[in-house]
């Protein structure tokens, strides 16, 4: 444990290289474990680690005037490039007078060790991608800490956002979230590219919620096309805690994000969304664990793909009721709108129930446009292609509304739309 | 130029299956057919065609639209060429607002560059809900989800007030209505009502003729007209029914 640590440097350089030990040891993905089922072939490749030069400072201005048209006044934003801290509006006065902490991971190493120490790469993570968290955590792992004190209910947006920039860089964007007792607090993670360049980026989230905290999360994935991207995020909630996790996949060329929640305290709730819209040669990799570990949890994952020409989305979730999680609400959906023939959509909904007084569901729908629809709005005047674009967007606009995210709807309906102009015209 | 929907001699199949047989009927711009006839005669056959739908086959015969070949155009050309059609099941469609649907509407009728004021819309499409009482909250919520059938029966009414068709095919339009809605809705409709708007109102009953009083019925009976006379015939149809009409 970190207690009397005279050396904090030292002590997170040794958690670094127990973390390398543990990726040499590691076994990497394969095909045939259920877990990398229906993934693309080179998802399961782990590069050499090249992290990237500090970038010039103008790519750091640019990056900082991109980051401030993403979400109108957050109540602090941190922004990097490539890894590299590009700028930090950093909590107002009052929040740090609170106790709150919203810093760059690097920086909370060096100011609030003791804090950082404890809860740094201590998710687990079950879903295939353990390989890559570990080589995450044995890079240049850098991105968020976020600590919210007991009692202290923040009001508004913390912003983090990730650029790529250098060709063929690395890029390890990890966040640490813990909530205390009774708090609240809104976080978005954004990725994104600066430039049309290859890069990889493998992120890790942790989240620990404390008794009734409540925390909105979400991520917003708008790499450029040629990024290939691996996430794995874990949440632990603890009694009456409160997670509604949202993601977005637009970007990248191929995407494997990993969801992992465990409701390990009675009445903890958990709603996860998701909207991704595959394209041209895209593949978006869903694979998510609804842990119901104790008694009266609910979890509600509602995920939806608008799958274009040429795209692909695999979703795989489990939801697992251990025997002492009677009294849960488990509910799991996957709705998959094929725009076109070339579309390809695998869904894989599971559920495994260990206790006998649950209500669970599950389901999976991989479907067309209806041609009734697109008929009703032909018939008002809408042209086809039109037509189809504003089903997409309904289609989509749907999850959007059921997160009750209201500061990110616009900006999450901007991106959507320069996503669809640049993919709906094939078929 | 002819003001006028002019069918004339149509035929329709849906797949092989012939269901208008030489159908022949011409509504100039002023005017209010009622079209009536038990279920399976090719009522829904005639509106879905001339809106073209993609799973109505023309097999014979023309129809006019101002003297233009209507059959020639796609769906949305149709409607922008000001052809209507109130459907008998709306459809839902989710995460599409009602004010944003039929501002799309309203956009794909401009020329290029051309744009209209939102403040404008709103208060046009405002005093359009508030003429069929509808609630205005419901301009926020996704089309026809969730609605009662009532509800989706005003959502179509309303959707033709604002984009001012020159015809309408209105296709069991009081299916699902209670008296209330349903004098509401043929409010809606009789405010068109003038020199430059004509209408096809397709009915089981003839109780929707009490508020939407019609210039001429017709009967249908296995694919085309057996009977055309003025609104009386909708009495008679009440009184001997359609066998009797159709054995007259």
């Amino acid at each position: 444990m970190s207690e009397g640590v005279d050396n904090w440097g030292q002590w997170f350089e040794g958690l670094r290289l127990r973390e390398l030990k543990a990726f040499e040891k590691a076994k990497l993905p394969d095909k045939d474990d259920p877990r990398w089922r229906w993934a693309d072939a080179a998802a399961l490749e782990i590069p050499q680690m090249t992290p990237a030069p500090i970038p010039a400072i103008e790519t750091l201005v640019l990056a900082k005037q991109h980051a401030a048209e993403l979400f109108e006044n957050p109540l602090a934003q941190i922004v990097f490039v490539d890894g590299h801290l590009a700028a930090f509006s950093a909590l107002p006065e009052k929040w740090v007078k609170k106790g709150v902490h919203f810093l760059p991971l690097s920086q909370a190493k060096q100011e609030i060790p003791a804090l950082v120490a404890p809860m740094l790469f201590q998710s687990i993570h079950s879903l295939g991608g353990d390989p890559f968290v570990r080589w995450h955590r044995a890079g240049n792992a850098e991105g968020v800490f976020l600590h919210v004190p007991k009692g202290v209910a923040l009001d508004g947006l913390l912003s983090v956002v990730h650029f790529t920039h250098a060709q063929n860089a690395t890029l390890c964007p990890h966040a640490l979230c813990l909530l205390e007792e009774n708090t609240q607090a809104s976080l978005v993670q954004s990725l994104h590219s600066l430039s049309p360049s290859p890069a990889f980026v493998c992120e890790e989230t942790e989240i620990f919620l404390g008794k009734n905290a409540a925390l909105n999360h979400s991520g917003i994935q708008n790499l450029d096309t040629l990024v290939r991207c691996q996430r794995a995020q874990a949440a632990v909630l603890g009694e009456g805690a409160r997670l509604r996790d949202f993601s977005t996949q637009l970007g990248a060329k191929l995407d494997r994000r990993e969801c992992n929640v465990q409701l390990a305290g009675a009445r903890a709730d958990a709603r996860l969304f998701s909207v991704g819209v595959p394209c041209k040669g895209q593949c978006f990799d869903q694979r998510t664990y609804q842990g119901h570990l104790a008694p009266d949890t609910s979890s509600d994952l509602f995920y939806k793909n608008g799958v274009l020409a040429q795209g692909r989305s695999v979703f795989s979730g489990m939801i697992d009721v251990k025997p002492k999680a009677q009294g849960t609400a488990a509910y799991q959906s996957n709705r998959n709108l094929l725009m076109s023939d070339s579309a390809q959509a695998v869904s894989m909904p599971g559920l495994e129930i260990g206790a006998n007084d649950v209500k669970c569901s599950h389901g999976a729908t991989d479907a067309p446009i209806d041609p009734e629809q697109l008929f009703y709005l032909r018939q008002r005047g809408i042209g086809e292609q039109q037509a189809r674009a504003l089903l997409l967007e309904g289609f989509l606009t749907e999850v959007i509304e059921r997160t009750e995210m209201g500061e990110l709807k616009a900006p999450l309906q901007k991106l959507l739309a320069q996503k669809l102009e640049g993919c709906l015209d094939g078929r | 130029m002819k003001a006028s929907l002019e069918i004339k001699d149509l035929s329709v199949s849906i797949g092989e299956r012939p269901i208008l047989k030489d159908f022949s009927l011409t509504i100039n711009k002023g005017e209010i057919h009622a079209l009536m006839g038990p279920n399976g005669t090719g009522k829904s056959t005639l509106a879905k065609a001339l809106a073209g739908h993609p799973d109505y086959t023309v097999t014979g015969g023309q129809a006019l639209m101002d003297g233009q070949d209507l059959l020639a155009l796609s769906p949305e050309q149709r409607a922008r060429w000001g052809l209507f059609m109130a459907f008998q099941y709306p459809l839902e469609i989710e995460g599409v607002s009602i004010a944003n649907f039929i501002r799309a509407a309203l956009q794909a009728r401009l020329k290029e560059g051309e744009d209209f004021s939102a403040g404008d819309y709103y208060k046009e499409l405002y005093a359009k809900m508030d003429a069929l009482k509808m609630d205005r909250a419901f301009t926020a919520r996704a089309l026809n989800v969730g609605f009662s059938g009532g509800e989706k029966k005003r959502c179509e009414v309303l959707q033709m007030m604002m984009l001012k068709p020159a015809y309408a095919l209105l296709d069991e339009t009081d299916s699902g209505l209670d008296i209330d809605a349903l004098r509401i809705v043929a409010e809606g409709v009789n405010a068109l009502r003038g020199p430059d708007f004509g209408a096809l109102v397709i009915t089981h009953y003839q109780r929707l003729l009490d508020y939407i009083v019609p210039d001429f019925v017709h009967v249908m009976a296995d694919g085309r007209i057996v009977k055309s006379g003025g609104k009386e015939l909708a009495l008679e149809l009440e009184k001997h029914g359609y066998e009797g009409i159709a054995q007259a």
